[in-house]
């Protein structure tokens, strides 16, 4: 059998101006609240007073409500490709299609290409040129 | 909140671009909001946002993943803003200029609130007085409110973010919201 809990010792106004946040942000325990509330339905001017308090603290997400611009997320790429050089968000044709690993190898066969087409182009220049 | 995907915090930390920019997606405007909150200008808080996750690509294989990757990333951001702040005021002083000067002139929050034709409105008057209540508070101060009523994060949280004691960040809070709700009503007051 659980004892019943004693009574919470009844609070000074003082007391209850240093609970205004706790009390807001319902962080009293029950038997601290009900003092709490206890002692506001006797002292209208306290309860005046907390009712003020709690109107200004509620008004604060509202006057800093703001969202960022839509550039946040484009300018933190941008500086972290500056930063890394290029190794992260670079932004090369072959990157954007999501063909950065193909694009060596195209280059490297490309070159081949070249070199074998300007090697056949000799040999055919040669035999034409010989009598 | 809620548990990471061990799968995207592999690719993450492997640096997948696409997971990264999933990252960034998800955790933009908590981050931002944050660095606004305690720079009070969009185009420094903009900034340090990139560099906050440019920070956060490089040193995400540190993450560990005890704790939820926002609460990193408001860590590194909140190190960010305070880094930042200290060096405008730095090139305020060595100016000679006010702080509020040497931010890029007239796109501090307070400054960028559009001329609109309603703005004498009372809402819009208690938030501007709200606007400079808060950019009045020191920046430790401005932290906490920042993570506790505008992203709505725990005091184990902000305890974590913060690396102090949950009694700590509750006095510290409360200290911050009473001077915050003075301040207010002493410009409610006084001005229009």
């Amino acid at each position: 059998m659980t004892s019943p809990t004693p009574p919470e010792a009844p609070l000074s106004p003082d007391e209850a101006r240093t609970l205004f946040s706790e009390a807001l942000d319902g962080e009293l325990s029950p038997e601290r609240r009900r003092a709490f509330d206890a002692l506001l339905s006797r002292a209208p001017e306290l309860a005046a007073e907390f009712e003020a308090f709690s109107r200004t603290v509620g008004m604060t997400r509202r006057v800093v409500g703001a969202a960022p611009t839509p550039d946040l997320l484009p300018g933190i790429q941008r500086k972290l490709r500056q930063r890394s050089r290029g190794r992260y968000y670079g932004n090369s044709l072959a990157q954007r299609l999501g063909l950065g690993l193909i694009h060596p190898v195209a280059l490297a066969l490309l070159m081949l290409a070249l070199l074998g087409l300007a090697f056949v182009t000799l040999y055919a220049f040669d035999a034409v040129s010989l009598p | 909140m809620a548990a990471e995907d061990p799968t995207w915090l592999q690719r993450l930390q492997r640096r997948d671009e696409a997971a990264f920019n999933e990252l960034v997606i998800r955790h933009q405007d908590s981050v931002f909001r944050l660095l606004l909150g305690m720079l009070g200008n969009r185009a420094e808080a903009e900034d340090v946002a990139q560099e906050v996750f440019v920070s956060a690509f490089k040193a995400i294989h540190r993450f560990r993943g005890d704790s939820a990757i926002s609460t990193w990333l408001y860590r590194v951001a909140a190190n960010h803003g305070k880094n930042r702040i200290k060096y405008l005021a730095r090139r305020a002083r060595d100016s000679q200029r006010p702080l509020e000067e040497g931010l890029d002139g007239g796109s501090s929050v307070l400054a960028a609130a559009p001329t609109r034709p309603d703005q004498q409105a009372e809402g819009h008057q208690a938030e501007h007085h709200l606007q400079r209540a808060l950019a009045a508070l020191e920046e430790d101060q401005r932290v906490l409110i920042m993570l506790r009523d505008v992203q709505n994060l725990s005091y184990e949280e902000i305890a974590e973010v913060t690396s102090l004691p949950i009694g700590t960040v509750k006095s510290r809070l409360h200290r911050a919201r009473l001077a915050l709700h003075a301040r207010y009503a002493e410009l409610s007051e006084s001005l229009p």
